[in-house]
C-alpha cells in the first residue's frame, strides 16, 4: 500500500485552518481580537514548521490502512444518515433503523441471518432504544428530537 | 461531642446511607456514559432533593458528584472514551491496559485511586478550608493566564510521537476554544455565518467526538468480531483485586503527589478535574522511573490521573463552602442547590449549621469508601459485558450513546453534528498523526488563557507598561518558574540519562 507523507498532510491541513480563521479575524472589538490573532500567527507558524519538516525528515505511513476499509466507509455514510435523519424522522425510529443497519453491517456472519436472528437482534435494539428514550424523556425531562414520526 | 453525635446520627440513619448508595450508583452510571458529565447528574438530581431534609439532599448530590467523576474512568478504560473530561488522561493507559487483557487491573486501580483521591480531597476541606480559601483569593487574571500556560506544557507529556505535531494539535485547540462569543468584549467570533456558532464548541461535545468516533471507526476497519482485548491467563487473573490494590499502594508519592494536584487545582476557582488529571499526568511521568512506559498501558498513569480527578472535589468545595466561590460548573449547581436550601456560604455554614455541614463533609468521606465496593463489583461486571460484548451490537450502542450525550448537553441537534465533525476531523488528525489530548488540552485551557490575559491587560489600563503585571506577581512568577521547568525537563532528563549511561558503561 502507498505510504503518504503524514507531515506533509498535517500541515496543509492545518494551514487551511490557519487561513480560515485568519480570514475571519477582521471586525473584532480590540479586546476580542488580541488572543485569537495571536493564536492564529502561532499556529500558522508551527504549521509552517511541520511543513519544512515534511521535506527535511518525513513521517511515512499508509494511510487508511485496514482489513475493512469498505466496511468503515459503509459505517460513515450510516453514522451521517442517522445524525442528519434525527431532526426529521425523530429520534426513537432513527435510531431504531440505523441501528439495526449498523448491527447488519456489522455481522461478519449476516448471510446466515435468520428471520429468528433479526426478531432477536431488532428485540434487543428495542429495548435498548426505547428504555433510553422513556429514561430521559419521561424521568430526565429532557427533550428528545420528535420529527415526523417518532 | 454533641456535634459529632449529630453527624453521625446525620450520616448513619438507613434513609441517608440509602441515598449515598444510590447517588453513587447513580453518578457512576451517568459518569460511565460518554457526555453525560458530573454537572447534567447534578443538575438533573437538584429537583428532586427540594423536597428532602437539607442534609439528605446534600448527601445525595455530593455522593452522584463523587460517582460521576470516578465513573468516567469506566468507558476511559473500556472503550477509550472519556465519561467526563476529567478522565481524558485516563485513556492514555487505561486503554491500552484493557487491549492487553488488563482492563480489570485498570479499573482497579482506577476506583483505588479514585477512592484516596477522593478521602484526600475531603480530608484537606474538613481540615484546612478557611487557611486555603484565602490563598484561592490570591489568584488573579495573569495567575490565570500563566497557570494555562503551565498547563500547555504538558503538550511535552501528550504528544505521544511527535513534539511539533504536539504543539501544533494544542495550537488547534486553542483556536477552536476561540469560537463563538468573546468572554471579553462579547463579540460572536469565527462563527463562519452559522448562528449556532455564537455559544461555541462545547468542550464535552468535541471530547466525544475526537475519542469515540475514531475508536470506533478502528474497532471495525480492524475486523474484529467482539472488543479486541488479549486472552489473559486465568491464573492470573485470580486475585487481580488484591494484587492491584497492593501495587497502587506501593506508589504512595504518586498517590500523594497527584492528590495534592488535584486537591489545589480543585480549590483554583475556575479550573478543576478537567485540568488536573493532565497535570498529575504529566508530573508522575516525569517523576517516573519508567516515563516510556507512560501510554503503553502504564499503572502510574491510571492512578495518577484518577487520584487527581476526585480530589479535585474535595478542594473545589473549599471556596464554595467557605467563601461561596464555585470553583466548577458542578460546584456552580451545588451552590444553587444549597441556596435554595436556605443554606448561605460562609462562616455561617461552618457555625449556625456546622451540623449540615460536617455531616456533609464527612458523608464524602463514606461516600468514597462505598464507592470502592461498588466501583470494584460493577466495573469487574461493566469489564466482563464490555469484553464480550460483539462489535455488531457495542459499535452501534456507543453510537447511540454519543448521540444521546452530545444532545442532552443543550437539547441541539447541532451538537450531535458538531461531535460527528469533530469524530471526522479527530480520526483524519489520529490518522497524520496528531493525538486527540493536546487539541483537548487547548481547547480546555483556551478561555482561562484567554479571559486572563485580557483581564490582566484591562487591569493594566493607564500604565506604561501593560505587561508588567505578568511577572511581577509572587504567583505568576512562580508560575513562569513551573512553566519553564516544565519545558526544559525533557531536555534535563534526557542529558541526566546519558550522564548515567556513562557512569554506568565506566
Amino acid at each position: 500500500m502507498k505510504k503518504h507523507n503524514l507531515d506533509l498532510i498535517g500541515a496543509i491541513f492545518m494551514l487551511i485552518v490557519t487561513a480560515l480563521f485568519w480570514s475571519q479575524l477582521g471586525g473584532f472589538t480590540k479586546f476580542a481580537t488580541i488572543f485569537p490573532k495571536a493564536i492564529v500567527y502561532i499556529l500558522g507558524i508551527s504549521s509552517v514548521g511541520l511543513l519544512i519538516k515534511a521535506f527535511v525528515k518525513p513521517e511515512r505511513k499508509a494511510l487508511f490502512d485496514y482489513v475493512e476499509r469498505n466496511r468503515v466507509l459503509m459505517l460513515m455514510g450510516l453514522m451521517v444518515i442517522w445524525v442528519l435523519a434525527l431532526n426529521f424522522v425523530g429520534f426513537v425510529v432513527t435510531s431504531i433503523i440505523a441501528y439495526f443497519a449498523v448491527n447488519w453491517l456489522l455481522d461478519h456472519e449476516r448471510d446466515k441471518r435468520t428471520t429468528k436472528n433479526n426478531v432477536i437482534a431488532f428485540s434487543i435494539i428495542l429495548v435498548q432504544i426505547v428504555g433510553f428514550y422513556l429514561v430521559f424523556e419521561r424521568v430526565l425531562g429532557v427533550p428528545l428530537p420528535h420529527g415526523f414520526l417518532f | 461531642m454533641e456535634l459529632a453525635m449529630s453527624i453521625l446520627a446525620g450520616i448513619f440513619s438507613f434513609q441517608n446511607l440509602f441515598l449515598m448508595f444510590a447517588g453513587t450508583l447513580l453518578g457512576m452510571m451517568v459518569g460511565a456514559l460518554p457526555g453525560l458529565t458530573a454537572s447534567m447528574a447534578v443538575a438533573l438530581l437538584v429537583p428532586f432533593t427540594f423536597t428532602m431534609e437539607p442534609i439528605s439532599g446534600l448527601i445525595t448530590l455530593g455522593a452522584v458528584y463523587g460517582g460521576a467523576i470516578y465513573g468516567g474512568c469506566f468507558s476511559a478504560i473500556l472503550v477509550n472514551t472519556p465519561g467526563t473530561p476529567s478522565s481524558i488522561g485516563t485513556t492514555f493507559d487505561g486503554f491500552p491496559m484493557a487491549k492487553k487483557g488488563e482492563g480489570e487491573r485498570a479499573i482497579t486501580a482506577a476506583t483505588i485511586a479514585s477512592v484516596v483521591g477522593g478521602i484526600f480531597g475531603v480530608l484537606v476541606l474538613i481540615f484546612l478550608s478557611p487557611v486555603l480559601a484565602k490563598a484561592s483569593l490570591k489568584f488573579g487574571p495573569p495567575e490565570y493566564f500563566w497557570l494555562a500556560i503551565f498547563g500547555l506544557t504538558i503538550i511535552a507529556s501528550l504528544a505521544s510521537k511527535s513534539m511539533l505535531k504536539g504543539l501544533v494539535g494544542g495550537f488547534f485547540g486553542l483556536l477552536v476554544s476561540t469560537i463563538g462569543i468573546a468572554p471579553i468584549g462579547g463579540d460572536a467570533r469565527f462563527t463562519f455565518g452559522m448562528a449556532s456558532f455564537q455559544g461555541g464548541i462545547q468542550l464535552i461535545v468535541a471530547l466525544i467526538g475526537f475519542f469515540s468516533i475514531p475508536e470506533l471507526l478502528n474497532m471495525v476497519g480492524e475486523g474484529n468480531k467482539s472488543m479486541h482485548m488479549e486472552e489473559v491467563d486465568p491464573e492470573k487473573k485470580k486475585g487481580v483485586v488484591w494484587r492491584t490494590t497492593v501495587e497502587v499502594f506501593k506508589q504512595p508519592v504518586n498517590l500523594i503527589r497527584s492528590s495534592v494536584i488535584g486537591t489545589i487545582i480543585g480549590i483554583i476557582p475556575g479550573a478543576g478535574g478537567n485540568i488536573s488529571n493532565l497535570v498529575s499526568y504529566n508530573e508522575a511521568k516525569r517523576a517516573s522511573k519508567n516515563p516510556e512506559k507512560f501510554g503503553t498501558g502504564h499503572l502510574e498513569g491510571v492512578v495518577a490521573t484518577e487520584a487527581a480527578n476526585n480530589a479535585t472535589i474535595g478542594g473545589g468545595m473549599v471556596p464554595l463552602l467557605t467563601l461561596g466561590i464555585p470553583g466548577t460548573p458542578t460546584d456552580a449547581i451545588l451552590l444553587g442547590a444549597l441556596m435554595l436550601q436556605g443554606l448561605r456560604p460562609g462562616a455561617e455554614l461552618f457555625t449556625n449549621y456546622a451540623d449540615i455541614t460536617y455531616t456533609f463533609m464527612y458523608s464524602m468521606l463514606l461516600a468514597n469508601i462505598m464507592m470502592m465496593f461498588v466501583g470494584l463489583v460493577g466495573g469487574r461486571s461493566l469489564h466482563k459485558i464490555v469484553s464480550k460484548l460483539p462489535v455488531k451490537y457495542l459499535v452501534p450502542s456507543i453510537f447511540f450513546l454519543t448521540i444521546l450525550g452530545s444532545y442532552a448537553i443543550r437539547n441541539n441537534i447541532v451538537d450531535v453534528i458538531v461531535m460527528f465533525v469533530c469524530g471526522m476531523i479527530g480520526y483524519l488528525l489520529k490518522e497524520l498523526g496528531f493525538h486527540p489530548g493536546p487539541i483537548l488540552l487547548g481547547m480546555i485551557l483556551g478561555s482561562i488563557a484567554e479571559t486572563g490575559l485580557v483581564q490582566a491587560v484591562l487591569m493594566s489600563a493607564g500604565k506604561a507598561n501593560k505587561y508588567e503585571i505578568f511577572f511581577t506577581r509572587p504567583i505568576s512568577l512562580l508560575l513562569i518558574v513551573m512553566s519553564v521547568a516544565s519545558l526544559l525537563w525533557p531536555i534535563i532528563s534526557e542529558h541526566l540519562a546519558k550522564k548515567r549511561e556513562k557512569g554506568v558503561s565506566a
